[in-house]
Protein backbone atom coordinates (compact mmCIF):
# COMPACT_ATOMS: atom_id res chain seq x y z
CA UNK A 1 0.00 0.00 0.00
CA UNK A 2 1.03 3.49 -0.79
CA UNK A 3 1.81 6.54 1.38
CA UNK A 4 -1.87 8.55 -0.11
CA UNK A 5 -3.37 5.19 0.41
CA UNK A 6 -2.18 4.62 4.21
CA UNK A 7 -3.47 8.36 4.80
CA UNK A 8 -6.77 7.90 3.14
CA UNK A 9 -7.72 4.26 5.54
CA UNK A 10 -6.44 6.73 8.32
CA UNK A 11 -8.35 9.53 8.00
CA UNK A 12 -11.51 7.72 6.57
CA UNK A 13 -11.96 5.22 9.09
CA UNK A 14 -9.39 5.73 11.85
CA UNK A 15 -7.91 2.36 10.56
CA UNK A 16 -4.71 2.02 12.84
CA UNK A 17 -3.05 -0.76 10.81
CA UNK A 18 -2.70 1.74 7.86
CA UNK A 19 -1.30 4.70 10.13
CA UNK A 20 1.35 1.95 11.87
CA UNK A 21 2.12 1.88 7.91
CA UNK A 22 2.88 5.55 8.18
CA UNK A 23 4.46 5.82 11.39
CA UNK A 24 7.11 3.04 10.46
CA UNK A 25 7.13 4.97 6.81
CA UNK A 26 8.36 7.87 8.47
CA UNK A 27 9.66 7.38 11.63
CA UNK A 28 13.42 7.54 10.88
CA UNK A 29 13.72 10.78 8.85
CA UNK A 30 11.30 12.42 11.59
CA UNK A 31 13.81 11.02 14.18
CA UNK A 32 16.73 12.20 12.23
CA UNK A 33 14.86 15.59 12.17
CA UNK A 34 14.21 15.86 15.70
CA UNK A 35 17.92 14.70 16.64
CA UNK A 36 19.23 17.84 14.56
CA UNK A 37 16.92 20.32 16.31
CA UNK A 38 17.57 18.80 19.91
CA UNK A 39 20.97 19.20 18.96
CA UNK A 40 21.64 15.45 19.21
CA UNK A 41 19.49 14.47 22.55
CA UNK A 42 18.17 11.64 21.02
CA UNK A 43 15.73 10.68 24.30
CA UNK A 44 14.04 13.92 24.07
CA UNK A 45 13.98 13.58 20.06
CA UNK A 46 11.93 10.32 20.29
CA UNK A 47 9.82 11.35 23.16
CA UNK A 48 8.72 14.63 20.82
CA UNK A 49 8.79 12.01 17.81
CA UNK A 50 6.36 10.40 19.60
CA UNK A 51 3.70 13.23 20.57
CA UNK A 52 4.23 13.95 17.14
CA UNK A 53 3.36 10.78 15.74
CA UNK A 54 -0.14 10.58 18.33
CA UNK A 55 -0.73 14.24 17.40
CA UNK A 56 -0.95 13.54 13.50
CA UNK A 57 -3.08 10.50 13.88
CA UNK A 58 -5.75 13.26 16.53
CA UNK A 59 -5.77 15.00 13.52
CA UNK A 60 -5.07 13.60 10.42
CA UNK A 61 -8.52 14.35 9.18
CA UNK A 62 -7.18 17.84 8.65
CA UNK A 63 -4.35 17.24 6.31
CA UNK A 64 -5.71 18.18 3.31
CA UNK A 65 -2.80 16.48 0.77
CA UNK A 66 -2.11 20.21 -0.77
CA UNK A 67 1.81 19.18 0.28
CA UNK A 68 4.03 15.98 1.39
CA UNK A 69 2.87 14.01 4.26
CA UNK A 70 6.02 14.04 5.86
CA UNK A 71 5.84 17.81 5.40
CA UNK A 72 2.50 18.14 7.40
CA UNK A 73 4.32 15.50 10.02
CA UNK A 74 7.49 17.60 10.54
CA UNK A 75 5.82 20.81 10.71
CA UNK A 76 3.56 19.20 13.81
CA UNK A 77 7.05 18.12 14.96
CA UNK A 78 8.83 21.03 14.96
CA UNK A 79 6.22 23.06 16.40
CA UNK A 80 6.13 20.29 19.04
CA UNK A 81 9.74 21.26 19.04
CA UNK A 82 9.39 24.41 19.83
CA UNK A 83 7.06 24.55 22.73
CA UNK A 84 9.10 22.06 24.62
CA UNK A 85 12.24 24.68 23.82
CA UNK A 86 10.35 27.16 25.56
CA UNK A 87 8.98 25.00 28.15
CA UNK A 88 12.62 23.67 29.36
CA UNK A 89 14.19 27.33 28.58
CA UNK A 90 16.43 25.47 26.11
CA UNK A 91 19.08 28.22 25.03
CA UNK A 92 21.46 28.53 21.94
CA UNK A 93 24.95 27.37 23.19
CA UNK A 94 26.82 29.11 25.78
CA UNK A 95 30.20 30.81 24.62
CA UNK A 96 32.09 28.43 27.35
CA UNK A 97 30.39 25.28 25.76
CA UNK A 98 31.72 26.79 22.48
CA UNK A 99 34.89 27.03 23.42
CA UNK A 100 34.98 23.84 24.58
CA UNK A 101 33.94 22.45 21.68
CA UNK A 102 36.36 23.99 19.44
CA UNK A 103 39.54 23.42 21.61
CA UNK A 104 38.29 19.79 21.97
CA UNK A 105 37.14 18.91 18.59
CA UNK A 106 39.36 20.85 16.46
CA UNK A 107 40.85 18.56 14.73
CA UNK A 108 37.60 16.68 14.33
CA UNK A 109 35.79 19.48 13.52
CA UNK A 110 36.22 20.00 9.45
CA UNK A 111 33.65 17.49 8.33
CA UNK A 112 31.24 17.75 11.88
CA UNK A 113 28.29 19.27 10.04
CA UNK A 114 26.32 18.48 12.56
CA UNK A 115 28.18 19.99 15.51
CA UNK A 116 28.22 23.28 13.59
CA UNK A 117 24.49 22.59 13.19
CA UNK A 118 24.45 22.69 16.83
CA UNK A 119 25.51 26.83 17.06
CA UNK A 120 22.40 27.95 15.32
CA UNK A 121 19.23 29.19 15.89
CA UNK A 122 16.74 26.81 15.92
CA UNK A 123 14.85 28.10 13.18
CA UNK A 124 18.05 28.31 11.16
CA UNK A 125 18.54 24.85 11.74
CA UNK A 126 15.22 23.86 10.73
CA UNK A 127 14.92 26.02 7.39
CA UNK A 128 18.57 24.43 6.44
CA UNK A 129 17.40 20.99 6.99
CA UNK A 130 14.28 21.24 5.41
CA UNK A 131 15.51 23.38 2.32
CA UNK A 132 18.54 21.13 1.38
CA UNK A 133 18.63 18.01 3.80
CA UNK A 134 14.67 17.31 3.19
CA UNK A 135 14.86 18.72 -0.43
CA UNK A 136 12.11 20.97 -0.06
CA UNK A 137 10.92 23.93 -2.30
CA UNK A 138 11.68 27.38 -0.08
CA UNK A 139 7.50 27.90 -0.36
CA UNK A 140 7.18 24.46 1.00
CA UNK A 141 9.78 24.73 3.76
CA UNK A 142 7.93 27.99 4.63
CA UNK A 143 4.52 26.39 5.04
CA UNK A 144 6.20 23.88 7.15
CA UNK A 145 7.72 26.09 9.55
CA UNK A 146 4.81 28.10 9.29
CA UNK A 147 6.75 31.11 8.81
CA UNK A 148 6.58 33.76 5.73
CA UNK A 149 8.80 33.08 2.54
CA UNK A 150 11.35 36.18 2.79
CA UNK A 151 11.82 35.04 6.56
CA UNK A 152 12.54 31.50 6.02
CA UNK A 153 15.05 32.94 2.94
CA UNK A 154 17.00 35.22 5.24
CA UNK A 155 17.34 32.06 8.05
CA UNK A 156 18.37 30.40 5.26
CA UNK A 157 20.97 32.67 4.18
CA UNK A 158 21.89 33.88 7.87
CA UNK A 159 22.48 29.87 8.78
CA UNK A 160 24.25 29.06 6.00
CA UNK A 161 26.73 32.39 6.63
CA UNK A 162 27.05 31.00 10.09
CA UNK A 163 27.70 27.79 8.68
CA UNK A 164 30.47 28.40 6.79
CA UNK A 165 32.18 30.80 8.86
CA UNK A 166 32.30 28.35 11.95
CA UNK A 167 33.53 25.55 9.79
CA UNK A 168 36.54 27.52 7.92
CA UNK A 169 37.19 28.80 11.53
CA UNK A 170 37.62 25.07 12.62
CA UNK A 171 39.66 23.96 9.42
CA UNK A 172 42.35 27.15 9.95
CA UNK A 173 42.42 25.79 13.50
CA UNK A 174 42.57 21.94 12.46
CA UNK A 175 45.56 22.94 10.33
CA UNK A 176 49.44 21.82 11.48
CA UNK B 1 33.80 25.65 0.57
CA UNK B 2 30.34 27.58 -0.72
CA UNK B 3 29.36 24.43 -3.11
CA UNK B 4 31.78 21.90 -0.38
CA UNK B 5 29.03 23.23 1.85
CA UNK B 6 25.55 22.74 0.13
CA UNK B 7 26.78 19.48 -1.12
CA UNK B 8 27.36 18.75 2.59
CA UNK B 9 23.88 20.18 3.62
CA UNK B 10 22.07 18.22 1.14
CA UNK B 11 22.84 14.70 2.56
CA UNK B 12 20.06 13.47 3.63
CA UNK B 13 19.40 13.38 7.64
CA UNK B 14 20.84 10.11 8.80
CA UNK B 15 18.41 6.93 8.72
CA UNK B 16 17.31 6.38 12.67
CA UNK B 17 16.91 2.14 12.72
CA UNK B 18 13.22 1.26 14.11
CA UNK B 19 14.57 -1.34 17.41
CA UNK B 20 10.90 -1.05 18.81
CA UNK B 21 10.09 2.45 18.13
CA UNK B 22 6.98 2.38 15.91
CA UNK B 23 5.13 -0.34 17.83
CA UNK B 24 5.64 1.79 20.72
CA UNK B 25 3.41 4.45 19.13
CA UNK B 26 0.90 2.27 17.71
CA UNK B 27 0.65 0.85 21.66
CA UNK B 28 0.44 4.50 22.35
CA UNK B 29 -2.26 5.32 20.04
CA UNK B 30 -4.51 1.98 20.68
CA UNK B 31 -4.26 3.20 24.81
CA UNK B 32 -5.31 6.27 23.67
CA UNK B 33 -7.94 5.21 21.37
CA UNK B 34 -9.49 3.10 23.10
CA UNK B 35 -9.74 5.56 26.32
CA UNK B 36 -11.30 8.23 23.80
CA UNK B 37 -13.76 4.92 22.94
CA UNK B 38 -14.36 4.91 27.01
CA UNK B 39 -15.13 8.29 27.58
CA UNK B 40 -16.93 8.98 24.50
CA UNK B 41 -19.41 5.53 25.51
CA UNK B 42 -19.48 7.09 29.35
CA UNK B 43 -20.62 10.36 28.54
CA UNK B 44 -23.42 8.89 25.96
CA UNK B 45 -24.31 6.53 28.56
CA UNK B 46 -24.83 9.50 30.88
CA UNK B 47 -27.23 11.60 28.70
CA UNK B 48 -29.31 8.76 28.25
CA UNK B 49 -29.79 7.79 31.60
CA UNK B 50 -30.04 11.73 32.47
CA UNK B 51 -32.92 11.83 29.52
CA UNK B 52 -34.49 9.13 30.62
CA UNK B 53 -34.50 9.55 34.14
CA UNK B 54 -36.25 13.13 33.48
CA UNK B 55 -38.55 12.36 30.50
CA UNK B 56 -41.50 10.80 32.55
CA UNK B 57 -41.61 14.46 34.45
CA UNK B 58 -42.41 16.30 31.53
CA UNK B 59 -45.16 16.97 28.99
CA UNK B 60 -43.32 15.55 25.91
CA UNK B 61 -42.78 12.49 28.16
CA UNK B 62 -46.61 11.91 29.33
CA UNK B 63 -47.40 12.61 25.70
CA UNK B 64 -45.37 9.78 24.46
CA UNK B 65 -46.83 7.60 26.94
CA UNK B 66 -50.27 8.02 25.42
CA UNK B 67 -49.24 7.96 21.95
CA UNK B 68 -47.44 4.59 22.76
CA UNK B 69 -50.90 3.49 24.61
CA UNK B 70 -52.73 4.22 21.50
CA UNK B 71 -50.83 2.87 19.23
CA UNK B 72 -50.65 -0.62 21.45
CA UNK B 73 -54.33 -0.65 21.66
CA UNK B 74 -54.51 0.29 17.51
CA UNK B 75 -55.80 -3.01 15.11
CA UNK B 76 -53.71 -1.51 12.22
CA UNK B 77 -50.39 -0.80 13.98
CA UNK B 78 -50.64 -4.55 14.96
CA UNK B 79 -51.04 -5.65 11.49
CA UNK B 80 -48.34 -2.94 10.67
CA UNK B 81 -46.11 -5.02 12.80
CA UNK B 82 -47.30 -8.57 12.24
CA UNK B 83 -46.65 -7.93 8.40
CA UNK B 84 -42.94 -6.36 9.69
CA UNK B 85 -42.43 -10.08 11.09
CA UNK B 86 -43.35 -12.01 8.90
CA UNK B 87 -41.47 -10.18 5.69
CA UNK B 88 -38.75 -10.55 7.78
CA UNK B 89 -39.36 -14.23 8.53
CA UNK B 90 -39.96 -14.71 4.55
CA UNK B 91 -36.73 -12.88 3.52
CA UNK B 92 -34.46 -14.76 6.10
CA UNK B 93 -36.37 -18.48 4.45
CA UNK B 94 -35.37 -17.14 1.17
CA UNK B 95 -32.11 -15.87 2.49
CA UNK B 96 -31.61 -20.29 3.55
Amino acid sequence: MDESELVERSAATRDMAAFAGLVRMHQGRLRGFLLRMTRGNDALADDLAQDSFLEAWRKIAQYRGDGPFFGWLASIAYSRYLMEARRRKLEPLEDSEEREIETENGQHARLDLERAMAHLAPPERAALTACYALGYSNEEAAKMLSMPLGTLKSHVLRGREKLQMLLQGWERKAMP
Amino acid sequence: MTDELDVRLSNPLPEITDCGFSARVVKHIAVEHLRRVRIEAGVMIAGVAAVLGVLPFTDLGRAIAQAADAMGASVSVAAAFAALVLSAVLAEAVRE
